[in-house]
């Protein structure tokens, strides 16, 4: 059930700050990431945590949690309604994250800023990176999103692929043609003052 | 492909695309690249006015269709490029995947 609209998000996102009573920086990865990033009619059913780019009291976040109405971290395979997901490396993997800096020297970016929650997301250039180690329809939909209007260009993606593991790494590169008849605004603007000056 | 089977294309891949949101993520997934150009070029120029006249539907649908195509971002699609890598796989189609 994808429910989690823009809104929809923001309501949660305050309703957890109003809860919270520490400060916890949490670091989103997927549809969560792309509807604070502006992504039009986009929906998700969880809020999926990476937990190496995050500072969390997961006690604290499990009740705030339940006070915003979300499961926590359920283990059932079809929870009903919506959820927060903490992930760890494994199924998933990101680039190394040392407090808030990413393996490609690229801070995270502040989507959100509350009271005591601060919600925070990869670098664009890693998020669309890893879009391409499984590439799937709605994956490259957020990569033409990320590069058009975040204006994350191929080279940021190939930079930031370089700091992905094995295997994904391979996976990704095998994809990278995909972007390659893409261009962010400011190669759009440069390539149109190239061609005015021919 | 020539003007006529472009325009088929573009149009084609553009009504899709007003039924279904993925409809061009998966053309690029699939690397059909000749395809894709066949829409950014109709995109790019947009719709003849005088098919408002001749099929008003269409005419409609593809102007909703170009709108959820910049809208969504697609205009980052660029023909030139697209052009280049569907002229190459035309040529060695069997390196397309690569």
């Amino acid at each position: 059930m994808k429910d989690i609209d823009r809104a929809r998000l923001f309501e949660l996102l305050e309703k957890m700050d109003s809860a919270a009573k520490s400060q916890q920086r949490i670091c989103v990865i997927g549809a969560a990431a792309l509807i604070l990033l502006g992504q039009p009619a986009r929906q998700t059913g969880d809020i999926d945590i990476w937990r190496p780019g995050s500072k969390l009291l997961d006690a604290e976040l499990r009740q705030i949690a339940t006070v915003a109405g979300l499961a926590y971290n359920p283990t059932h395979r079809e929870p009903e309604g919506a959820y927060l997901q903490i992930v760890n490396p494994g199924i998933v993997n990101l680039p190394e994250v040392d407090d808030d800096v990413w393996a490609n020297r690229e801070k995270s970016r502040v989507l959100w800023q509350g009271q005591n929650i601060t919600v925070v997301c990869p670098p664009p250039p890693i998020i669309a990176a890893a879009k391409l180690v499984r590439a799937t329809d709605v994956d490259l939909d957020d990569v033409v999103y990320l590069i058009s209007a975040v204006g994350v260009s191929k080279r940021q993606i190939i930079t930031a692929l370089a700091k992905f593991p094995e295997p994904d790494r391979q996976f990704a590169k095998e994809n990278i043609s995909l972007v390659e008849t893409m261009l962010n605004q400011a190669e759009q603007r440069q390539r149109g003052r190239d061609g005015d000056q021919r | 492909m020539n003007k006529r089977e472009r325009w088929v294309a573009g149009v084609s891949l553009l009504r899709d695309y007003l039924r279904d949101d993925l409809a061009l993520a998966r053309t690029l997934r699939e690397r059909r690249w000749f395809d894709l150009l066949a829409a950014v070029e109709l995109a790019n120029k947009d719709v003849d006015p005088s098919l408002a006249v001749t099929d008003p539907a269409l005419y409609k649908a593809l102007r909703d269709a170009i709108t959820k195509f910049f809208l969504r971002g697609y205009g980052c699609l660029d023909a030139r490029l697209l052009r280049l890598k569907a002229e190459k796989e035309a040529k060695a189609p069997h390196r397309a995947a690569e």
